[in-house]
């Protein structure tokens, strides 16, 4: 083995391998597209001052909770994954749906895959990109450093669906006072419409006749606001769609 | 006429050519003709790599320059931009090899950036 003078490149390259640091993201709620650009820049070393473009200089990275990954608008409903046989009328498109359910992690590893550059290097990458559906996960003994979320998840009332555990932490705040068995009903709701229900109209509807047993005094103007355009865009929805609304809450 | 035989000259032609040939794939580096073609097409592409060195390296070092402005809450164009302004004309290469080897130096720099 020769010298490695410090700042060379040969000595660099030594240096970049030996500060290999495992890394974990916690993708629950975290929008698909953006998670995957920050897993991307990672696993390509593009955060680290000797970056190499020929060899794998990047850090690995588990993903936890890729199940409770988020989507953001109606992509739950609309996002296909397409490609072609090559035979006539060969075009082939899957829904994500089914993706989430037969293969779930090839949605993340999929974004991830088709973001990284197309080179010999991709393979190489991409196995370092451990996905894991829950929260459990088999690389303890890497001792992987926390990254921290980049996007607090879809927001609400922007068009899509709220996610889950948003809209769960949100009654917690606001909707205290609401009788159990209404809020047991529309978060039912929410949860079915997790799980690829039909709309989003349907539980804000619930939203809204949940928040009117609520006592006024409680709201702040915020609340009024928010609950405006809920009423709005259920209203809209329910046009568009035709959405029915659960007989119970009806 | 005189029969004029080149021997000479053209072992000497040959023998040229198949060393620039050297380590060629296959018949590119042993019969002639094949070579011949294989080698006016090689000294095409490393006249091409000889100018596209200059872009690839460039690049890789934004690259680093970008990393190593990371903890410092900056981007690579905001950096570049101080530097033109406080007349720094150091490159990028330098810039590169500094943020790696001399952290003290490339903070400086930062801070007379900022």
């Amino acid at each position: 083995m020769g010298t490695r003078a410090r700042g060379s490149t040969a000595w660099m390259r030594h240096q970049v391998v030996q500060d290999r640091m495992w890394r974990i993201i916690d993708a629950k709620d975290q929008v698909l597209g953006r998670l995957a650009t920050q897993i991307t820049h990672i696993l390509q070393g593009k955060h680290k001052p000797m970056y190499f473009d020929n060899i794998f200089c990047g850090d690995p990275i588990i993903v936890i909770n890729a199940r409770h990954i988020a989507l953001t608008g109606r992509k739950r409903f609309n996002k296909h994954y397409i490609h072609h046989t090559g035979y006539p009328g060969g075009l082939k498109k899957v829904p994500i749906a089914q993706v989430m359910e037969k293969r779930p992690k090839d949605v993340l590893r999929l974004a991830v895959k088709r973001m990284l550059p197309p080179n010999r290097l991709r393979d190489v990458r991409l196995s370092n990109l451990r996905i894991f559906l829950d929260e459990e996960h088999d690389h303890h003994s890497q001792n992987p450093a926390p990254l921290p979320p980049v996007s607090r998840g879809p927001r609400l009332g922007r068009g899509g669906p709220p996610t889950y555990s948003e809209l769960e932490s949100w009654w917690t705040e606001n909707l205290l006072d609401v009788p159990d068995n209404i809020l047991n009903e529309v978060v039912a709701e929410v949860r079915a419409e997790r799980d690829g229900g039909p709309s989003r109209a349907s539980h804000r509807i619930g939203l809204v006749q949940a928040l009117d047993l609520t006592a006024e005094s409680d709201y702040t103007p915020e609340h009024r606001e928010r609950i405006g355009a809920y009423i709005t865009a259920a209203e809209k929805d329910l046009e568009e769609n035709a959405i029915i609304i659960p007989s119970s809450l009806a | 006429m005189i029969r004029v035989k080149r021997g000479n000259v053209a072992r000497k032609r040959r023998k040229n050519i198949l060393k620039l040939a050297k380590g060629f794939r296959g018949s590119h580096s042993s019969l002639f003709r094949t070579a011949k073609q294989q080698v006016l097409k090689s000294l095409r592409y490393s006249y091409v790599g000889r100018k596209n060195k200059k872009r690839d390296y460039r690049r890789l070092w934004i690259v680093r320059i970008n990393a190593a402005l990371i903890p410092f809450g900056l981007t690579y164009s905001q950096f570049i931009c101080g530097l033109k302004k406080s007349h720094i004309g150091l490159n990028r290469k330098m810039l590169g090899q500094i943020a790696v080897v001399d952290n003290n130096a490339f903070e400086q720099l930062i801070n007379i950036t900022k």
